[in-house]
């Protein structure tokens, strides 16, 4: 992969001209928390932050859209689609990991238009991170990232070092190539491998995988879950922050005049009571447990039968945002039985 | 078999569709006749017994419908509807001609080619008989292509039963093998028993090679799906038609999942296999 | 399609909800010819209004004069909608023991909670409703628009926020402003009190208090379920 060299002090002058040829999506400081936003004129961009609270999906898969509108007499209309350019920098390699699994999703098969649009009119920038005590990708295999960028950042102090992912990449290298240095030297080479060597250090929560998706198999049927789901909440947080959820609901809004309106969509959570609920009354998953057992098990088990990976890209959203401190990590190492399931709550 | 979008259009949008004609079939239950509005549409929309379309009610909201009607007979396509809730109301309060919206033909579809020289079962209960009746017509259509064919159906009560007079007629049809049954009222009603559907598994022989296609409410799948193994048949053999909470039809919504499966995809049509392998299917 | 005769009646309440429906000033027109509106005001039990396709219906019962009305609306109106978290849920009169939700006297078919209710909302149920279809029913919790605001959890910090127990819809507007939520929309549809009293619990809080506190809006069932664990 082609590699150049970024001073740190031309971070910012390259992200500014992007900005005025793009709508340009950085990671925000607001308060004390760090958003993804559209870039504006002397932000702060959170050049170190953990974890946002909302992940890049709302970009592409916002929380809320329309669909189409429609007449009567006249079918439906999709609303003008969203169009130019956009960079969106300071993607974690968790959350690249995230927007591939969201292709599977979106892009094969039936291939979802909306989506499709947003994903072709977006560039990503990588930008390299240090754990904390809730991220877990080394375990899920989605701590580094070889491929799903145009561009990716590593911090290594004075420069970053900036792999090319892509033909489109390589023109915003190019464009400013003023600001870049095509020479990597030994000295930068030596600060990526203890780059390297420090992060993997860093990590302490794990998770085993191995097998695990046969492990919940068998599991199906354990009491733990109830257990467990007694404290969830079925707030839903855990889904509207997690990189992989993408469930939505499709559904219609007439005006007052009756003849015309809008079909939308909106993320909702399976851990929601009517989640699998059909007319009639019958719900599929009518207890607490079931429903909270089917946010693992389509993580760790479905996704994986489906696409030979897991959903979960060990981001640790989840359980760093439940309010009920539900610690899915430990609820997997406990159903793995390599810790007790008392420990767990 | 041709899908009604090219797959670079966008999935989501129906095509438009005017309702030819409705019939009342029970008192909740109705039959809408409707044709696509593009002629080249309606003249290419192909189908499996056992699909379904994404129905629109303009202003209410989309509900997953069975096509009733059969891919032998062009031109009109058939739902049975059953009033339950919001979009189903709404599609109730329509006329002929006005229109409703359509995405599809989605899901798998029973395996028609498969049960080609085949005994052919079909067990239906209540509304279950609209997926059935597709492969019912099909199959009478292509009559030489299957073995025997029997339809055990049940029905709550009289009322309840669908297409009542055509199963009447079909009923003394040489190449058939009608079964009727009602939960309970007046067994003096020929041609119709009374029991679940279950009883009639008495009343008949399973030949080797039979296949069985099912599609009744869901409690009722662990029973009927005992009795034809009891009968011989195997778990491959045995298909389900499932139904499951629905949105977009076509495996993004996530909400009709069971297990690795989508019902919207996969599905709605599983084998009793499969739903050995996936927990909590039936 | 002939205009839907609808009527819009206020039991023992504050009137807020109905001035929702004033206050929508850029659609009142619209509304207005849209509907053969047949009362809107503090009605007493005669009917001059005769039959009605939609009685909306505000407050709490807490006399005899309110069970009258209510009867009598009900007899006249082939939909009846509480709105507002009194006529749905008892709400505040509940509380002092004087109210309870009207659902314990008529059949109610659709319920707008809030305190008072959202207009967007009640615009939504209204344009339904012409159209012949009952409102749609949001199936969240305040916590799902919450989150998706991006706003960091009052209740993890620690504080008493009903969020997880509270009906959606209002855009989480109490916790967006940095306040947690009272649960003014009565409960959602699948409240865990238990674990909502218990989080708190490990906060430090005590747990009689934190019963008042849940109870304050959706009094019905918050303190029943609650006290299972108390
Ligand atoms: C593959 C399949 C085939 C079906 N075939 C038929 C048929 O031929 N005739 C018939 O009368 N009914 C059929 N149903 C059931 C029918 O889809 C539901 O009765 C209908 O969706 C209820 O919608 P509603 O808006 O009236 O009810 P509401 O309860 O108001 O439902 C609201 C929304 O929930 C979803 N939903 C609710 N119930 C179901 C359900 N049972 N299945 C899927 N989504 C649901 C829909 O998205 C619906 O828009 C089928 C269901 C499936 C999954
Ligand atoms: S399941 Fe949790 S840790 Fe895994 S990707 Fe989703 S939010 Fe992140
Ligand atoms: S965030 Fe925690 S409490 Fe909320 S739904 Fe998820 S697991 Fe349950
Ligand atoms: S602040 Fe309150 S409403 Fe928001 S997520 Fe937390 S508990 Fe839910
Ligand atoms: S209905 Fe959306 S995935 Fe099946």
């Amino acid at each position: 992969m082609k590699t150049v060299v970024l001073p740190r002090e031309n971070l910012e002058p390259f992200l500014g001209r992007i900005a005025r040829g793009h709508d340009l999506i950085v990671p925000k400081k607001t308060g004390n928390d760090v958003v993804f936003d559209y870039y504006q004129e002397g932000c702060q961009i959170a050049l170190e932050y953990r974890r946002t609270l909302l992940p890049p999906k709302k970009f592409f898969l916002p929380p809320e859209e329309v669909l189409f509108r429609y007449k009567k007499g006249q079918g439906f209309t999709e609303p003008e689609p969203e169009v130019g350019r956009r960079v969106f920098f300071g993607l974690h390699p968790c959350d690249i990991h995230a927007l591939k699994r969201l292709d599977y999703v979106f892009l094969e098969g039936y291939v979802d238009t909306y989506y499709r649009r947003r994903r072709e009119r977006t560039l990503i920038i990588g930008l390299s991170c240090l754990p904390d005590d809730k991220c877990f990708c080394h375990s899920m295999g989605t701590d580094l990232v070889s491929d799903g960028f145009d561009l990716f950042f590593t911090d290594l102090g004075e420069v970053y070092l900036v792999e090319v992912g892509s033909t489109s990449g390589n023109d915003l290298v190019l464009t400013h190539r003023d600001l870049v240095s095509e020479v990597v030297d030994e000295a930068i080479l030596k600060e990526y491998k203890t780059f390297i060597s420090t992060r993997s250090d860093l990590f302490v929560q794990t998770l085993d995988t191995s097998g695990l998706s046969k492990i919940l198999t068998l599991e199906w049927e354990s009491p733990f879950w109830e257990k467990v789901a007694q404290d969830c909440l079925a707030c839903g947080r855990c889904s509207m922050s997690c990189p992989t959820c993408y469930c939505f609901s499709i559904y219609d809004q007439v005006n007052l005049d009756s003849i015309s309106g809008e079909r939308s969509r909106s993320w909702t959570s399976c851990l929601y009571k009517d989640y699998a609920l059909v007319a009639g009354g019958h719900n599929f998953r009518p207890s607490r447990g079931a429903r909270l057992r089917q946010r693992l098990m389509h993580k760790h088990k479905d996704f994986f039968e489906q696409q030979g990976v897991s959903a979960c890209v060990g981001c640790g959203r989840c359980q760093a945002n439940c309010p009920a401190g539900i610690d899915f990590c430990q609820v997997l190492t406990s159903l793995r039985g390599d810790i007790s399931e008392s420990a767990v709550g | 078999m041709s899908q009604l979008l090219a797959k670079t259009e966008n999935p989501y949008r129906p095509v438009r569709a005017k309702i030819v004609d409705l019939r009342d079939l029970t008192p909740e239950t109705r039959l809408f006749q409707v044709k696509l509005v593009d002629p080249k549409a309606a003249r290419d929309f192909d189908y499996r017994p056992g699909q379904f379309c994404q129905i629109s009610a303009l202003g209410t909201g989309e509900a997953p419908i069975s096509i009733s009607s059969s891919p032998t007979r062009p031109g009109l396509l058939e739902f049975c509807i059953r009033r339950v809730g919001r979009t189903t109301s709404a599609l109730h309060r329509l006329n002929p001609n006005d229109e409703v919206g359509i995405r599809g033909p989605y899901g798998n579809g029973f395996p028609v080619d498969y049960m080609e020289g085949k005994d052919v079962l079909i067990v239906a209960g209540g509304v279950g008989l609209a997926p059935v009746r597709s492969l019912l017509l099909y199959i009478l259509d292509n009559r030489d292509q299957f073995r025997s064919v029997t339809l055990l159906y049940g029905a709550r009560s009289l009322e309840d039963m669908l297409f009542r007079e055509e199963l009447k007629t079909l009923e003394r049809h040489p190449d058939l093998n009608i079964l009727l049954t009602l939960d309970s009222g007046d067994t003096r009603l020929w041609p119709f028993r009374t029991g679940l559907v279950t009883s009639l598994f008495e009343e008949i022989t399973v030949a080797p090679k039979t296949v069985a296609a099912v599609c009744v409410p869901p409690v009722a799948y662990k029973f009927v799906t005992k009795g034809l193994l009891d009968k011989g048949i195997s778990g491959e053999d045995i298909f389900m038609s499932l139904e499951r909470k629905m949105h977009c039809g076509i495996g993004k919504c996530g909400c009709c999942a069971v297990g690795s499966k989508y019902c919207c995809q996969d599905g709605p049509v599983f084998t009793y296999w499969d739903a050995l392998n996936l927990p909590d299917m039936i | 399609m002939s205009k839907p005769r609808i009527g819009i009646y206020g039991l023992t309440s504050c009137a807020g909800d109905q001035l929702v429906l004033l206050n929508c000033e850029d659609e009142l027109l619209d509304v207005l010819s849209a509907v053969d509106l047949r009362s809107f005001v503090m009605a007493t039990s005669q009917n001059p209004e005769g039959e009605l396709d939609v009685a909306f219906v505000e407050g709490a019962v807490t006399q005899d004069s309110d069970l009258e009305l209510l009867r009598d609306v009900r007899t006249r109106s082939k939909l009846l909608i509480a709105i507002g978290t009194c006529a749905v849920w008892g709400g505040i009169p509940y509380l002092s023991g004087r109210g309870v939700p009207i659902s314990q006297h008529v059949k109610v078919d659709y319920s707008l909670p809030g305190c008072p209710i959202e207009k967007k909302q009640l615009l939504s149920a209204l344009s339904s409703l012409i159209h012949g279809d009952l409102p749609l029913k949001l199936p969240y919790p305040v916590c799902l628009e919450c989150t998706i605001r991006e706003n960091s959890c009052l209740l993890q910090a620690g504080e008493i926020c009903c969020g997880p127990l509270t009906a959606g819809g209002c855009g989480a507007r109490c916790p967006s402003h940095n306040r947690p939520c009272l649960g003014c929309r009565g409960p959602s549809l699948d409240p865990n009190y238990q674990a909502a009293t218990k989080i708190l619990a490990k906060h430090g809080y005590d747990v009689e208090d934190v019963h008042r506190k849940l109870a304050l809006f959706s009094g019905t069932n918050s303190s029943k379920e609650g006290r299972q664990v108390g």
